[in-house]
């Protein structure tokens, strides 16, 4: 059976960089695996600006028809039925920001409910409208209405880009706990930057994140 | 002596440019007569179109702007959303309203824009000399229709009360016309009932005005009622076709 | 000091925009810039604000006509093939001295064109777009924290010039995400009260019009006149731009907006290799920094002029210079976004070879 990770959050929150990092540490222990380019907002920065160094780690990337080009229609295409065919895949779903990007996933709900699916929630507290527990549990709560899904669990990735430091990754982790002992949902990793260790947070949840996509 | 009849004040003091036996001095008199009886002049706004009755805006005493061709709809709809207690209204024919101004008239009527719109309807462009409107009728002799309006390549006129009735957001929209006194009250009237609409809250409403430009038809006063009495009327029937004022 | 957070540029416009007090947005969706209104629609409501969306940038732009006049902080953004549509609404703004804010997140045209960034409505902006004698206030914004800061002096310019202000942005400084602080500054202007807007005259004062039609020339003319003296003290006192590097400069690169930040890095690694280069951002693209231009190349031999366009800015460069230095160009279109190693290239070109 294939495994299938869905990754949502109010965009800006870090999800593509966390995909794109997520989908390589999975490529590290399994053999076939996919990422999957959902955002139907996003016109750039987007998973597929990441294609090429991807397939050559050996991953499968799928995307809309037209990521990557210069035309803003969302076409899902057909072939992203396959990830609910696959066997012993781990298949990782960048989905687009908020509930607006997560609606893209409605659609596929009959599919989702026959496989085994964990949808977390990137959170970035340093992100205005997703700074306290209560709008971070809104957020949430739309993102379910919208995609018709469950979230499993929380991905703590506060961050300032260049400007993150341990003390405000530490300020979004004691936020994102509040949120996880309200839904009693776990935070599944805390995102640090590379050769940063917390201290007070377990190894095992620490995910360094390498920044693959393009910026100025 | 008593005085039996006077400018209403919602009118201005000054002359006004329309020609004689144009329609437009009497509905400007009608819907500063209904300001004055609602007692709102002094928190009335209006928007004035481009066309003959471009100067609306120094013949009414209450605030005015002047809006582009066909966005009066939308400059009223902005102030409204700023001032939601004050009336708002605006005062167009048949270019402005009809032709450019299609998508902003439609959109506030389906919005349910709570103004009240004035629409002059003479069939005709009167201000640019006498070109064909949206709602000249078909066989009726323009400046650019000079064979006559030839259903085939120029299409056929738009009744607006019509399609405005449609919307859900229009509460109310009546057709009066201004060619004998019977009908003068009538519209007076209807006018009324347009702004009170406003004042409830209840939508958008529309009163069409059937009228007549002795100028650009190249008719004396008298014969253009009577061609509007016996070609208009009969393909823009006065009445009420929204009345959601109950709801 | 209020806290940092992470922001797109869109995003940024929206909620300086709304700091400033801004309860009034009429927009409509085009890509880049559709997160401006997305992000309008749901604040406004929650500080009892208003959101529209019009069924036309061309209604969305007639809304802010109405709003402006009824004196109200009203704003409204689209992206080049709507700003098109809106030229006629500033026009008439502009004609009927009305405030309001206009974004233009730039992306590639002409006609449909593309959605990645350019730079190809600098003309639009600043010379032409709607018909008849007026100019607006364009500010060009660099990083996202220039965006916060920007927009609300863009609706302080509006209301004390009573004019209309665009902010040029492009699609790449719109959607990109930077660390950012609001702060609500108090504002060390005076903002003149609005005693001409239509607000209903409470049978107290006499009625107010607003209106850019005047038929009779002399009165149109005057009208004009006293429009261009307030243009005037715009130029004398409101024209900014940043010169980085410049006082010994003997290559001076020119560029505003996201264009500036690459032409930055081109600076910095042409100094590594012992090129003496610097940098005028204008900053105000209306009322040009024509100042800088002389005063910034006391020792520039050259000036390279760097835009997303097939080159507009520089004719305003070349116009400054005024034949003092030789100003070359060097321009990426159709979305393109010319790198550091480009600019880098095209400057050595010019020089002759490796210093």
């Amino acid at each position: 059976m294939s495994q299938i990770y869905i990754i949502t959050g109010h965009y800006g929150s870090g999800k593509t960089e966390f995909s794109v990092n997520f989908a390589l540490s999975l490529k590290e222990k399994h053999d076939n695996v996919m990422l999957v380019d959902l955002d139907i907002v996003n016109p750039y920065f987007r998973s597929h600006d990441a294609k090429e160094m991807l397939e050559q780690a050996g991953i499968t990337v799928m995307a809309p028809h037209y990521a990557g080009t210069n035309v803003d229609i969302p076409v899902l295409p057909p072939e992203i039925m396959r990830i609910f065919e696959e066997k012993d895949a781990c298949i990782v779903l960048d989905v687009g920001g908020d509930d607006d990007g997560a609606i893209a996933l409605g659609r596929y709900k009959q599919y989702f409910d026959k496989v085994n699916y964990e949808m977390y929630l990137v959170v970035n507290t340093r992100r205005p409208l997703t700074s306290t527990p209560e709008e971070i549990i809104e957020m949430k709560e739309n993102i379910e209405i919208a995609s018709r899904l469950t979230v499993t669990g929380f991905i703590s990735d506060t961050n300032l880009a260049d400007e993150t430091t341990e003390e405000i990754i530490m300020e979004g982790v004691s936020v994102t706990d509040e949120v996880s002992s309200a839904t009693s949902l776990p935070v599944v990793y805390v995102c640090t930057q590379p050769g940063m260790t917390l201290s007070g947070v377990p190894s095992e949840k620490q995910f360094p994140i390498t920044r693959h996509l393009l910026k100025i | 002596m008593e005085q039996v009849f006077k400018r209403p004040h919602a009118l201005c003091d000054v002359p006004l440019h329309y020609c004689p036996g144009c329609t437009h001095g009497i509905v400007h008199r009608l819907v500063a007569e209904v300001m004055d009886e609602l007692g709102i002049e002094g928190k009335t706004i209006g928007v004035a179109p481009v066309g003959c009755s471009v100067f609306a805006y120094n013949y009414f005493n209450c605030d005015m702007q002047e809006a582009a061709h066909g966005r009066a709809p939308a400059v009223a709809t902005g102030i409204k959303r700023v001032h939601p207690d004050k009336v708002v209204f605006t005062y167009q024919g048949d270019g402005d309203l009809a032709a450019i101004g299609t998508a902003e008239t439609v959109h506030a009527a389906a919005r349910g824009e709570n103004i009240t719109t004035i629409f002059i309807n003479n069939a005709i462009y009167g201000m640019t000399g006498g070109q064909m409107a949206p709602t000249t009728l078909p066989g009726q002799v323009t400046q650019t229709s000079p064979y006559g309006r030839d259903t085939k390549t120029q299409g056929f006129p738009i009744r607006v009360s019509e399609m405005l009735a449609t919307t859900s957001g229009a509460a109310y929209i009546e057709r009066v016309a201004v060619d004998c006194v019977k009908n003068v009250n009538k519209a007076k009237k209807a006018i009324k009932k347009a702004f009170e609409t406003q004042l409830a809250g209840k939508g958008f409403s529309l009163i069409e005005v059937v009228s007549t430009c002795p100028t650009n038809w190249g008719l004396s006063p008298e014969e253009a009622i009577k061609w509007m009495q016996e070609n208009m009327l009969p393909y823009y029937p006065l009445g009420v076709y929204c009345d959601r004022t109950e709801e | 000091m209020a806290e940092k957070v992470l922001v797109k540029g869109n995003e940024a416009i929206a909620e300086a925009a709304i700091q400033a007090g801004c309860r009034y947005f009429f927009g409509y969706p085009i890509t880049p810039q559709t997160e401006i209104s997305a992000y309008m629609a749901k604040r406004m409501p929650k500080i009892g604000g208003v959101f529209l969306q019009a069924e036309s940038e061309v209604s969305a732009a007639n809304m802010v006509y109405g709003a402006a006049g009824a004196g109200a902080r009203v704003m409204t953004s689209s992206s080049s093939p709507g700003i098109s549509l809106k030229a006629e609404a500033i026009s008439y703004m502009a004609g009927a001295d009305l405030p309001c804010v206009v974004i233009n997140v730039v992306r590639a045209g002409p006609g449909l064109g593309g959605i990645q960034p350019a730079q190809s409505d600098y003309f639009q902006a600043t010379k032409g777009h709607g018909h008849g004698d007026y100019r607006l206030i364009v500010l060009a914004p660099s990083s996202v924290q220039e965006i916060v800061d920007m927009t609300a002096e863009a609706f302080d310019l509006a209301d004390i010039y009573r004019t209309p202000v665009m902010i040029l942005a492009d699609g790449m400084l719109g959607q990109m995400m930077e660390p950012v602080v609001f702060e609500k500054k108090e504002s060390k202007r005076v903002i003149p009260e609005k005693t001409w807007a239509t607000t209903g005259t409470e049978m107290k004062r006499e009625h107010n019009v607003i209106n850019s039609l005047y038929i009779e020339p002399n009165t149109l003319e005057k009208l004009v006149l006293e429009r261009y003296e307030r243009y005037k003290r715009i130029e004398e006192t409101e024209c900014k731009y940043e010169a980085y590097k410049t006082e010994d400069a003997e290559f001076i690169l020119t560029g505003y907006g996201s264009v500036a930040r690459i032409c930055k890095n081109a600076v910095d690694a042409l100094r590594e290799q012992g090129i003496k280069a610097g940098l005028i951002r204008p900053i105000t693209l209306w009322p040009f920094p024509s100042d800088a231009y002389i005063n910034e190349t006391k020792n520039a031999k050259a000036i390279l002029t760097v835009e997303m366009s097939m080159g507009q800015m520089v004719e305003d460069v070349k116009l400054s210079v005024n034949g003092k230095v030789p100003v070359h160009f060097f321009g990426r279109t159709g979305g393109n976004i010319p790198y550091p190693n480009e600019v880098i290239e095209a400057v050595k070109k010019i020089i002759g070879g490796d210093k």
